[in-house]
């Protein structure tokens, strides 16, 4: 184990200042809902990282395991009163099983035609929520009780608490990525990413590890849903299962820089509070917040498209080009 | 019998408007490779474009058609222009979500000016009425998407395939450098491709008008039936995506009618990946 370092205990403690201490500064409730929804798109975003990012197929239709986080929360809270600090990892792995079933016919496809396929599955799915009404069809689940017990089945009063806790969860997923990130099985994704013959030919089962990485980040994203669901108590097929929700994902992660460890963070972050902001002061214009937020992942998408992430470094190149320029005098 | 054939009528009709769209997206796919989400927005463009015309000129969608298709074409260099260009020097995934982030634009800048009600055509058209056969009633206003369909596609495989800037399209979509080489502008080509894919579009909002509502949000759906039936059809080919978006219209209106209509979607899905899982390419891929 590496020497922690003065300088790094210390960055990590200034952080966790600033982390406890800003949703006490802005203190009310709709900033608490903006600093969760940016943690919930956060964890949406470092999901879809695993496939998207390190793997290299682009999934269009992640919404699906947001839906299956969010319902397995609700319909097991309604049918079976159980707490949703259980039924958040039963609805992990069974998105990671659908992942599987969908994975496995999926994966062999590339390019283009995956994301269409997913695409596709993912209309599908939002069709038969519609029209299972033992799930509530079009209109919905909603799981507000004021008699349950608040820190047993995840429904607080405070929107503070909600913050702390979902940062919480942010901050572990980011470590457990971190983590990820240098094992081998990262590695091998980034080989079949680079070049998918060429990592099979090396050996690596690359079909496999497609379809781990999809079970993953389906996992991840259906934890998301969960805490969606605890946060909003209500949700219906229209709001998370529509092709506008997967798209986004992708959004958040490719602005924020994909394939990277905290590039989808700070999509998150940077997309929440444009989106939100615009849609609190705009939205009377009739869609005039749709219009800014569009014109706006444009500009960031067509000049900056690494990712937001890259900005540090492209700074830092500008100014050693510079430099360098500087100290070469014209001949 | 004669439901059946009602039926397969009636998912022609349906499959022509995706013909279409499909064939927007593969001309835009194959020689850009872009995926194109804008195509249902260019769709709902033209629809406003022929339902205004309507209200204000009087003009019946038929004759607004050039009007719409020639507007849309010039939008779609502008955006090519603007956008597109640029979009293509950076990574794929970037060009997919312009796409996707101008199709927000479009459909919520509609929504601005146009307003979200559901509109429909105001004043009188040529066609309506209904021509009865027998075994199958035509209505008239249905007989515009096929015949454009049609006319669209026939129109598109003689341009591209005996023109010259249709053949310096077909080559730049090969090999964009090696086309510069020769002496075509490659520039100039995606621009063409992409103005007569968004055309082509605006075509089909006129065509839509006759039997469907005007919303903002309507090119949507379109949309990914469009991607399904290029995917389907094959990546760049656009007799593939013609051929594929009938066969798609059919299987929704057969499904709708036989099974149930609340999954007919999912009867059109089980048909693409049935058919994509042989054939990854697509029917007509290359």
């Amino acid at each position: 184990m590496k020497k922690l370092s003065y300088k790094k205990l210390l960055l990590c403690a200034g952080i966790l200042v600033i982390l406890i201490v800003l949703p006490l500064i802005f203190n009310t409730a709709f900033s608490h809902h903006i600093m969760t929804m940016m943690c919930i798109w956060a964890l949406l975003g470092m999901g879809w990282n695993f496939i998207g990012g390190y793997a290299g197929q682009i999934s269009n239709g992640h919404a699906i395991y947001y839906a299956f986080g969010a319902y397995t929360n609700a319909m097991l809270l309604q049918w079976f009163n159980l707490s949703p600090w259980i039924a958040m990892w039963i609805g992990c792995l069974l998105s990671a099983g659908i992942a599987f079933l969908i994975g496995k016919g999926l994966l062999r496809f590339r390019g283009h035609v995956f994301a269409i396929a997913t695409m596709a599955v993912a209309e599908c799915v939002r069709l038969i929520f519609i029209n299972t009404k033992a799930i509530g069809g079009a209109t919905g689940v909603y799981i507000f009780n004021a008699e349950l017990d608040p820190a047993l089945y995840m429904q607080f009063t405070d929107t503070k608490t909600y913050v702390y806790l979902y940062m919480a969860f942010v901050v572990a997923v980011l470590l457990f990525v971190r983590w990820l990130n240098t094992t081998k099985f990262c590695y091998y994704l980034r080989a079949i990413n680079g070049n998918e013959t060429a990592a099979e030919s090396a050996g690596i089962n690359a079909a496999n590890y497609k379809l781990w990485a999809y079970m993953l980040s389906a996992a991840i994203v259906s934890l998301a849903g969960s805490l969606y669901m605890q946060f909003m108590r209500y949700t219906d097929p229209s709001m998370i299962l529509t092709s506008n929700i997967s798209m986004m994902i992708v959004l958040v992660t490719v602005m924020g820089g994909v394939g990277t460890v905290y590039g989808p963070l700070i999509g998150a972050i940077v997309l929440t509070y444009i989106s939100e902001y615009t849609r609190v002061y705009l939205s009377h214009y009739n869609g005039l917040d749709m219009v800014i937020y569009g014109v706006l992942v444009i500009l960031i998408v067509l000049f900056i498209p690494d990712g937001l992430i890259s900005i540090p470094g492209r700074i830092r190149k500008h100014r050693e080009h510079k430099a360098a320029v500087k100290e070469a005098p014209a001949k | 019998m004669t439901v059946f054939l009602q039926g397969v009528y009636e998912g022609i009709i349906n499959g022509s408007i995706l013909a279409l769209i499909a064939m927007g997206i593969a001309l835009v796919w194959g020689v850009m490779n872009i995926l194109s989400f804008s195509q249902g927005e260019f769709l709902m463009l033209g629809m406003f474009v022929s339902y205004y015309a309507n209200r204000y000129l009087g003009l019946d969608p038929i004759v607004a058609m050039p009007l719409s298709a020639g507007a849309l074409f010039l939008l779609g260099i502008v955006i090519y222009k603007l956008i597109i260009s640029r979009a293509l020097r950076g990574p794929i995934l970037s060009q997919r979500l312009i796409t996707f982030a101008l199709s927000m634009v479009l459909v919520y800048s509609a929504q601005m000016f146009f307003g979200a009600e559901y509109k429909q055509l105001v004043n009188p058209v040529i066609f309506s009425g209904t021509i009865d056969l027998g075994f199958i009633t035509i209505a008239k206003q249905k007989l515009v998407p096929f015949i454009l369909a049609l006319l669209v596609a026939g129109l598109l495989f003689l341009f591209l395939n005996r023109t010259r800037m249709g053949k310096a399209i077909q080559a730049t979509s090969m090999d964009r450098y090696a086309a510069g080489l020769v002496g075509i502008n490659p520039d100039r080509s995606y621009t063409i491709a992409f103005a007569m894919a968004s055309a082509v579009a605006g075509a089909a909002g006129c065509a839509l008008t006759y039997y469907y509502y005007m919303f903002p949000n309507v090119g949507a759906t379109f949309q990914l039936w469009g991607f399904i039936a290029v995917a389907m059809g094959g990546f760049g080919s656009v007799t593939g995506a013609f051929l594929s978006g009938l066969v798609m219209g059919l299987a929704d209106t057969l499904t709708g009618l036989y099974v149930n209509t609340a999954i007919k979607y999912i009867g059109v899905c089980v048909v693409f990946l049935v058919t994509v899982s042989f054939r990854p390419k697509g029917i007509f891929g290359k």
